[in-house]
């Protein structure tokens, strides 16, 4: 057998190992899943012999009460075995044979350029070919398949996506594709093909699906849309920003840059240019919130200049007054 | 006659089908994706790219992949 070969049929061992076990796990839980309807039963039963008695000495009070308790098991039973019979009638797929997954293994180099076998951590990999959506230019993903986590591909996520050439959203750094934060796919319309994938050791048909999604720009559920990829526009002035120099007016609720918002005074909130409000008294920003009217002339000045609800006007007034 | 067929747009189906002898993969492909298009999906029957007159063989296993799915968030 030449070394290539014999290369890859050692990694299809580790994959039908790891198959086998997650077959064994899937056993085990048609074995435990009839289990929780066991204990309802027995409840059931008790609570009858109790209503019999309640009957049997007139105590109809009680009788509602046991009834009602009665209805309710009887609701967990439908429950647990309506899970048991979903649990019971998911096909099971058989395990492939080492051949299968040889040839997968081996028709992985038609469908991607660069595929590589760490064998350290038992990861497949393979590497798209550069991803551009929308123009903007995403660059190459590294798709990597942990083996050894197949038996648990039903409760995680068993692979990452990772850019070689990242090129991330200006507003957050893992998030290097609309649809891949921090080196996990959130794969939509393709899990249940991907788990099925797994589940089958259809190692090339995962690969193809991931590489499918990775291709699509899906505009309606994107972790950053790709239109606000470098950055949001800000509302007044059109200037991208990343998250570090945005600011959210507190009256319109719209974004702005550094330059095209202004803060509180008193209370350091932001506000927009449009929202702002100068303090007749000492000529500052503040906010509508922090201008309030003076108790006494009803003219407006900001908090920091009243003093106990009184205007400076006022106060002096009233000092010269004195 | 029967073959291995893999659809892998939605739930990703996997299953041994009954197919009329001399059926062409275009014709399996109109007959299982009526409404999709083909050059919108990857097409491979025994894992290879085949010509759309290809006729399928007993034991074939033939797998269609959409081009296009969308991730989400």
């Amino acid at each position: 057998m030449i070394p290539r070969m014999r290369r890859l049929f050692r990694i299809a061992e580790v994959v039908r190992q790891q198959l086998m076990q997650f077959h064994h796990n899937l056993i085990t839980d048609f074995a435990t899943a009839p289990s929780r309807i066991d204990p309802l039963f027995e409840q059931i039963q008790y609570q009858r012999r109790l209503l019999r008695r309640c009957v049997n000495e007139n105590r109809f009070a009680s009788a509602l009460i046991i009834k009602g308790r009665i209805e309710k098991l009887l609701d967990d039973c439908r429950t647990e075995i309506e899970s048991a019979k979903w649990t019971f009638s998911r096909p099971l797929p058989l395990p492939p044979t080492v051949a299968d997954i040889v040839r997968d293994l081996d028709h992985l180099r038609d469908e991607f350029d660069t595929w590589e076998y760490h064998a350290e951590e038992h990861a497949l990999c393979v590497i798209t070919t550069p991803i551009t959506l929308e123009d903007i230019y995403l660059g190459r993903f590294e798709i990597r398949l942990f083996l050894l986590d197949l038996p648990r591909c039903r409760s995680r996520q068993i692979y990452s996506v990772t850019a070689l050439d990242p090129n991330p959203a200006e507003s957050a750094e893992h998030v290097t594709h609309p649809h891949v934060n921090d080196g996990a796919l959130c794969a939509g319309d393709a899990t249940s093909a991907i788990g099925a994938a797994l589940e089958s050791g259809r190692l090339l048909d995962f690969f193809q699906i991931v590489n499918s999604v990775l291709h699509t720009y899906n505009p309606e559920s994107p972790f950053v849309a790709l239109d606000e990829w470098g950055g949001r526009p800000c509302s007044d002035c059109d200037d991208l920003m990343n998250e570090d120099n945005r600011y959210t007016c507190e009256i319109c609720g719209h974004c702005f840059c550094e330059s095209c918002v202004s803060h509180c005074r008193c209370c350091d909130c932001s506000i927009c240019l449009e929202h702002i409000r100068t303090c007749p008294q000492c000529d500052e920003s503040v906010c509508r919130e922090c201008l309030t009217a003076c108790d006494h002339c009803e003219s407006t000045c900001c908090d920091d200049c009243q003093d106990d609800g009184l205007c400076p006007t006022c106060v002096e007034s009233m000092e010269y007054a004195r | 006659m029967q073959i291995l067929f893999i659809n892998n747009l939605g739930g990703g189906f996997a299953d041994h089908i009954d197919i009329e002898p001399n059926t062409s993969i275009a014709q399996l492909f109109e007959q299982r994706m009526s409404q999709a298009k083909p050059a919108d999906h990857l097409i491979r029957v025994n894992r290879e790219p085949v010509q759309h007159e290809y006729v399928l063989q007993p034991g074939d296993r033939v797998s269609i992949t959409p081009l296009k799915i969308e991730g989400a968030r």
